[in-house]
């Protein structure tokens, strides 16, 4: 007696298109739980306290105040917050025309997806597989983009802290 | 043969595989030796790694510099990087300010980082910064490497100069289009410009080599052969600590004439994120030409490993620890000292391999010889 299942009807390409679904998604419920297990607010607040402190240490606080009048020393720190602004704002266009990029890309992805198809799984198959191609592209671009803002982010704080320090004393 | 009757041997069985498979496991752990003691040279060691293992290199190498003569630097930041700037945390810090900064101003920074080590070391916490000034450095930053940019590698020369090093003591090599990757001469490696996993690529010379031409004097060129096996030894009794991501077993190399007679040096390899045993198998600690190295100029390398961890300790590319993930509790976490818990156990393993000969090593020998036939 030869036995009959469902998976024999299911054609190998789209049977591999929801396996490639599943383990896309396994994979980004794995990258969740990193980024979750990532924050932790309380430990970096007193973190961030805790290194202030120790900085403050090596400052000396009493020329800052005469040294913000001077010109030399406040022009410096304006050239380098502006060439931080330069930068964060070619990271932006940059993040900018990739969206761009993989928008035009994507069109063109599903519009040929479905060229030469045989059946309506093929099509199914095909449509899963450029739509998760699309959707890797898409979440490379966000990656990017987010680590081009904590790149902008701690270029503002590094500046502010660089600024006090050139003001201040050498301890 | 009813369904309950055929669930039921279903289980057992797989009850019985899941059994067997765990002893297997638990035995195959059993049986990793220990490491043996050498009688080896401790006070000539030198230290080299790639991206997390150079920053891991920097850290073994200052806090324990009374045992050091040199240090490779492969695409790797400064001495305490994450403590560079205050308002950012040090995972951040070591993220960003460590990898690839906006503009070359929020890079590293070198003066508070230089004060906060000399700090260090009158307290004790390191040893003298002046043990570093006779040393011999090597720093490679490659020209395409957009993982750990050259603006980074340029701070940790200044680093090492604001301590003392002179600049005739450090060779540093920003001249080839290299991704982020560790170097060697073999055409079955990557690419070289490319930045891709196992990050060991082909730019036509063997890096090894010329980290340890930098460090040691009157180095001969690498053997043609191994006289002996890679040996691979339990890693765990050297770690006491439950967050600390380092693997069961780690690996040695021990020419022939170093187990039996002589005193050799050591060298500490220590691999980067996504290069491990556990990820990569034997292409870093056995595939990067450090052994043929050793063969040829009496040297014992040493690989200590880490693995990747999702969870306490937050570490899933199996990176080394330069940020403070291996003390997940602490707001100010030690990842830099003698008491850090990735440097002393290294610093164990070392203190090991410089024991006195022991019946230990004889069979560790003997027990290795048969079961390890790696290159």
């Amino acid at each position: 007696m030869t036995s009959t299942t469902s998976n024999d009807s299911i054609d190998p390409n789209l049977a591999d298109a929801i396996k490639h679904w599943s383990e896309y998604s396994a994979e980004s419920a794995r990258n969740a739980l990193i980024l979750f297990e990532a924050i932790t607010p309380l430990k970096d607040a007193l973190q961030v306290g805790d290194q202030v402190v120790e900085a403050m240490k090596q400052t000396n606080w009493r020329p800052v105040t005469t040294k913000l009048g001077d010109p030399a020393a406040f022009s410096d720190a304006c050239k380098e917050l502006a060439e931080i602004q330069m930068a964060a704002l070619s990271k932006w266009y940059e993040g900018y025309l990739q969206y761009l990029k993989t928008t035009q890309q994507s069109s063109e992805q599903l519009g040929t997806a479905l060229r030469g198809v045989g059946s309506p799984q093929q099509a199914l198959a095909a449509y899963l597989e450029a739509s998760l191609a699309i959707m890797k592209q898409y979440q490379a671009d966000t990656s990017k983009q987010a680590s081009s803002i904590s790149e902008i982010q701690a270029a503002y704080k590094a500046w502010f802290q660089k600024t006090l320090q050139n003001f201040s004393w050498k301890s | 043969m009813n369904f309950t009757s055929i669930t039921a041997r279903l289980r057992t069985g797989i009850l019985l595989l899941a059994a067997l498979l765990t002893f297997t496991a638990v035995n195959a752990d059993a049986s990793t030796p220990r490491l043996a003691a050498y009688g080896a040279d401790i006070r000539h060691t030198s230290v080299s790694g790639l991206s997390s293992g150079a920053f891991m290199a920097s850290q073994l190498y200052v806090a324990f510099s009374h045992i050091m003569v040199g240090a490779g630097i492969v695409a790797g930041g400064p001495y305490l990087c994450a403590k560079s700037w205050s308002l950012n945390t040090l995972m951040f810090n070591a993220t960003t300010t460590c990898m690839h900064p906006l503009v070359k101003g929020v890079g590293p920074n070198t003066p508070l980082l230089v004060k906060l080590a000399a700090g260090l070391a009158e307290s004790g916490r390191i040893d003298s910064l002046d043990n570093l000034k006779d040393d011999k450095i090597y720093l490679f930053s490659g020209k395409n490497d957009r993982t750990v940019t050259t603006t980074v590698v340029d701070q940790t020369y200044a680093f090492f100069r604001a301590v003392g090093v002179p600049e005739a003591s450090m060779k540093y090599d920003r001249s080839v289009d290299a991704g982020h990757a560790f170097v060697t001469n073999n055409d079955a490696d990557s690419q070289c410009p490319v930045t891709k996993p196992p990050f060991v690529n082909d730019c036509d010379f063997e890096q090894s080599t010329v980290i340890l031409n930098q460090i040691y004097p009157d180095i001969k060129p690498p053997a043609k052969h191994l006289s002996s096996e890679i040996q691979a030894f339990d890693q765990s009794e050297f770690v006491d600590s439950d967050t600390i991501s380092m693997s069961h077993t780690a690996y040695v190399y021990v020419p022939a004439a170093c187990q039996t007679r002589k005193s050799c040096r050591i060298h500490v390899a220590l691999h980067g994120c996504k290069q491990g045993a556990a990820v990569i198998g034997d292409k870093y600690y056995g595939q990067t030409g450090y052994n043929k190295m050793a063969e040829a100029n009496d040297l014992i390398m040493l690989y200590p490993q880490v693995q990747p961890s999702a969870a306490s300790p937050l570490n899933p590319q199996g990176c080394w620890d330069f940020w403070g993930y291996s003390s997940p509790n602490d707001p100010d976490p030690d990842f830099f000292s003698h008491n850090a818990p990735q440097l002393r156990a290294i610093y164990k393993m070392i203190t090991r391999l410089a024991e006195p000969r022991s019946d230990l090593a004889k069979s560790t020998r003997e027990s290795h010889h048969d079961v390890y036939n790696l290159k």
